[in-house]
């Protein structure tokens, strides 16, 4: 190993354990966040190519520097968006296919910061009541579709927060009914709460297969729904949807909770409700959340400064969490934020390809939005 | 003023009006003065007051919006007009318009509905156009002018009517039902879904006219890159292609293809290109831009600095992606620049784009654009002209390979 090298390796260790620290200490504290994610970005920049030249392409334009360049999520499926080869990646995780083949691919060299990450972020959001719960998932197993980050998350979910048998009730695109409503039923009579979590997709399939059947969940029990459609389901606005399955399943619509995640991150947004509701908060509040090592920022797309409150702008996630790959990432959603000192964010919706893309349609391979499976 | 929204009577009533207009028994000279009169206004047409609501409906810069009227209108002149007409006959037969023309116009240039209206009007076919629901204003304003202009524009402006129709309402199904049964010929202007969907729904005899989804590509070989004054004159003219209607029309450059072996290579004309944007952008201002667009806009750029090269200014942006495949741009003057090694990789390139693939914008001399054209791939068809013109076709001239009197004109032998 050559003197840079090691210390590039020495680097990152420091970087990585500065970022267990801050992950296991919960506490939100945005200098010290801010300080780790230009020493990621100065790390990354040296380390990960296709970083470094957009890096050096801005630079080049004299954009301001008091953040670290943010690299667009597309980039993800043209070039590998690694700081180590190939040969030490021990998962690597895709997004949703394309009808161009080009898929997205995010390369890890190590899961244990996302597990981290995943874990503690989740307890915060998802579980902040119970150690345990009966888990019921209306998404693929991870066995089915390993290259899926959500299918992973979910796996991790049982081993940490599940209680008892965990049932899987979607195979493909096909969702199992019975096995649904067995799990359902068997919560309902047993007074047991679940935690319904799932693709928002699946829940739709749910709703059409289950007609008029309504299920009377035990108090406690929530749902997490994540994800775009991406054509597999009829699309229906967030708000009706949590209304939809408040009625269907009986839970409160605090208790159900709306995840972001993308396959280019190593961490996950929840929105606050449930926190908020549990930690006794008069308001629950409806904006995504991030973690304490994770800036989520609208930014102006000419000029990409973060955007007054109440103005739509571009997601741009800086992620500790993403060591060996890039932190700070520009996303196609676009976001806002309410007033000036709220931690969270609240979604427009993602950057539709056709939109007013007139001719240049004739060129389009027919790409559709990324996003994570 | 907004168009009025018509029912399936409304399209029967005004069809009906449009046929008894007396368009097609006008002398052709008076509808030749009626078009250059018209076209003349719209040359001269400064006044901050009337370009204004143009340039705001269509999101381009006041200095674009004179741009893309006065190049519109430029060449419609009485000889040229003349010889449109003349082009449409055939020797031994006469030429008779067609009784109705509809026409489904798009929203993404500014001034397509000038063609698009003015020369069946022109050839003596009354118009029925449904405009788009989101952008109304230039239609409606040539239509406004033509009515309340000189005598012959008066008299033309009888043979024409504006309407909107929404065929997802019940009723606006039936409306443009309606709309296709009583042409003669439909001419589409707009996606190729669009087009497609016209098609099926098109009744049995009436002719179908489609201008779907289209782009452009430049062409720099390097028999034309031979010197500094060279390149800088050819970045300047690609630079107003891709500046032109901010790069969202279906003439508009999405790569350029530069051979390499030239006097600059491909990358060092990538620079030359940003810093001739550079200047259009002074000249020729973009308009603003959305943050959807934006976002979009910046996923193209950061993936054209990851794959290779990225020149970026406030308001444009040049990639250069060495050999690589093309991706489609947003438009808003976000341009690649690839390498090409010779004529046969270069048609392997082009002939990806097919039907799509509108104009050619081919750097060299009236020849070099000939035998490019002649050593074209099959399916492709697209018109070749110099770099700087590909944006700007004769008001008169051939349009997805067809002549614009195409299903316009019936001939009966003498």
């Amino acid at each position: 190993m050559s003197d840079t090298s090691s210390a590039l390796e020495r680097t990152r260790a420091a970087l990585a354990a500065r970022l267990q620290a801050f992950i296991a200490e919960g506490a939100y504290d945005d200098s010290r966040r801010d300080a780790l994610l230009l020493d990621l970005a100065a790390f990354q920049s040296e380390r990960v190519e296709p970083y470094r030249r957009l890096c050096e392409a801005r630079s080049e334009r004299g954009e301001p520097a008091a953040w670290p360049m943010a690299l667009p999520t597309d980039v993800f499926r043209y070039v590998r968006v690694a700081g180590h080869p190939a040969s030490e990646d021990v998962h690597q995780f895709r997004t949703s296919g394309t009808t161009n083949g080009a898929r997205g691919m995010h390369p890890f060299r190590d899961l244990t910061l996302y597990d981290a990450a995943a874990h503690a972020h989740a307890r915060r959001m998802l579980f902040p009541d119970v150690p345990r719960i009966a888990l019921v998932m209306l998404a693929a197993h991870p066995t089915a579709v390993p290259d899926s980050s959500l299918a992973y998350m979910l796996g991790r979910f049982e081993a940490w927060f599940g209680m008892g048998q965990t049932t899987w009730c979607l195979h493909g695109d096909s969702l199992d009914v019975e096995a649904l409503r067995a799990a359902l039923q068997t919560a309902a009579r047993a007074g047991t709460p679940i935690a319904l979590l799932g693709t928002s997709f699946a829940f739709v399939f749910a709703e059409d297969a289950l007609g008029s059947q309504h299920f009377t969940l035990p108090a406690g029990s929530r749902i997490m729904q994540t994800g775009g459609y991406k054509g597999r389901s009829r699309e229906i606005e967030p708000s009706t949807l949590r209304q939809l399955l408040s009625t269907r399943y009986a839970v409160p619509e605090d208790y159900i909770v709306a995840e972001y995640g993308m396959t280019e991150l190593s961490s996950q947004l929840y929105e606050a409700s449930l926190h908020d509701r549990v930690s006794g908060h008069p308001q629950p509040r409806r904006h995504l959340v991030p973690p304490p090592w994770v800036r989520a920022t609208p930014v102006d797309p000419d000029t990409l400064l973060t955007v007054p409150p109440g103005q739509q702008g571009v997601l741009r996630i800086d992620d500790a969490a993403n060591l060996d790959s890039v932190s700070a990432i520009l996303t196609s959603d676009l976001a806002s934020v309410e007033v000036t000192d709220e931690r969270g964010i609240h979604l427009h919706g993602r950057v539709s390809q056709a939109t007013a893309r007139g001719c240049s349609l004739a060129v389009e391979e027919a790409l559709t939005a990324h996003g994570r499976d | 003023m907004g168009v009025t929204e018509a029912s399936a009577d409304d399209i029967h009533r005004i069809a009906t009006a449009l046929r008894g207009s007396g368009l097609r028994a006008l002398p052709a000279a008076v509808r030749i003065d009626a078009v250059v009169s018209l076209a003349q206004e719209f040359r001269e047409f400064v006044d901050e007051a009337d370009v204004w609501p143009l340039a705001e409906s269509s999101g381009l810069s006041m200095e674009m919006t004179r741009w893309a009227l006065r190049t519109t209108f430029e060449g419609v002149t009485p000889s040229a007009l003349t010889a449109f007409l003349s082009d449409a006959e055939i020797p031994g037969h006469h030429t008779v318009p067609v009784t109705l023309a509809a026409t489904l116009l798009s929203s993404n240039v500014l001034t397509s509905p000038a063609r698009a209206l003015l020369l069946p009007l022109l050839i003596g076919v009354p118009v029925l156009a449904r405009v788009s629901s989101r952008e109304q204003a230039f239609a409606t304003l040539l239509h406004d002018r033509l009515s309340h202009g000189c005598a012959s524009m008066q008299a033309i402006s009888r043979g024409l009517a504006l309407v909107t129709i929404r065929p997802e309402t019940p009723s606006g199904a039936h409306a443009f039902q309606a709309l296709l049964s009583e042409a003669d010929v439909v001419s589409v202007y707009g996606s190729d879904h669009t087009c497609t969907e016209v098609r099926r729904k098109l009744p049995p005899g009436v002719q179908g006219i489609e201008h779907g989804h289209g782009l452009g590509v430049g062409v720099l070989a390097a028999g034309a890159n031979t010197d500094d004054e060279a390149v800088d004159a050819l970045a300047a003219e690609f630079a107003l292609d891709v500046a032109a209607y901010d790069q969202r029309g279906c003439l508009s450059p999405q790569v350029l293809y530069v051979q390499e072996g030239g006097w600059v290579s491909p990358q060092r004309f990538a620079e030359r290109l940003h810093a001739a944007l550079g200047q259009k952008a002074v000249t020729l201002p973009r308009g603003p831009i959305d943050p959807q667009l934006g976002a979009q806009q910046l996923q193209y750029r950061g993936v054209g600095a990851a794959l290779g090269r990225l020149f970026e200014g406030d308001g444009w942006a040049v990639t250069y992606e060495g050999e690589l495949p093309a991706r489609p741009t947003p438009g808003y003057r976000n341009i690649a620049v690839h390498g090409y090694a010779g004529d046969a990789a270069l048609m392997t390139k082009l002939t990806a784009f097919g039907r799509h693939l509108k104009v050619v914008g081919y750097a060299g001399s009236e020849e070099a654009r000939q035998r490019f054209a002649n050593n074209l791939p099959p399916h492709v068809a697209p018109r070749v002209c110099a770099l700087g013109e590909m944006q700007t076709p004769p008001f008169t001239c051939v349009w997805d390979g067809l002549p614009a009197w195409h299903g316009l004109v019936r001939y009966v032998a003498r």
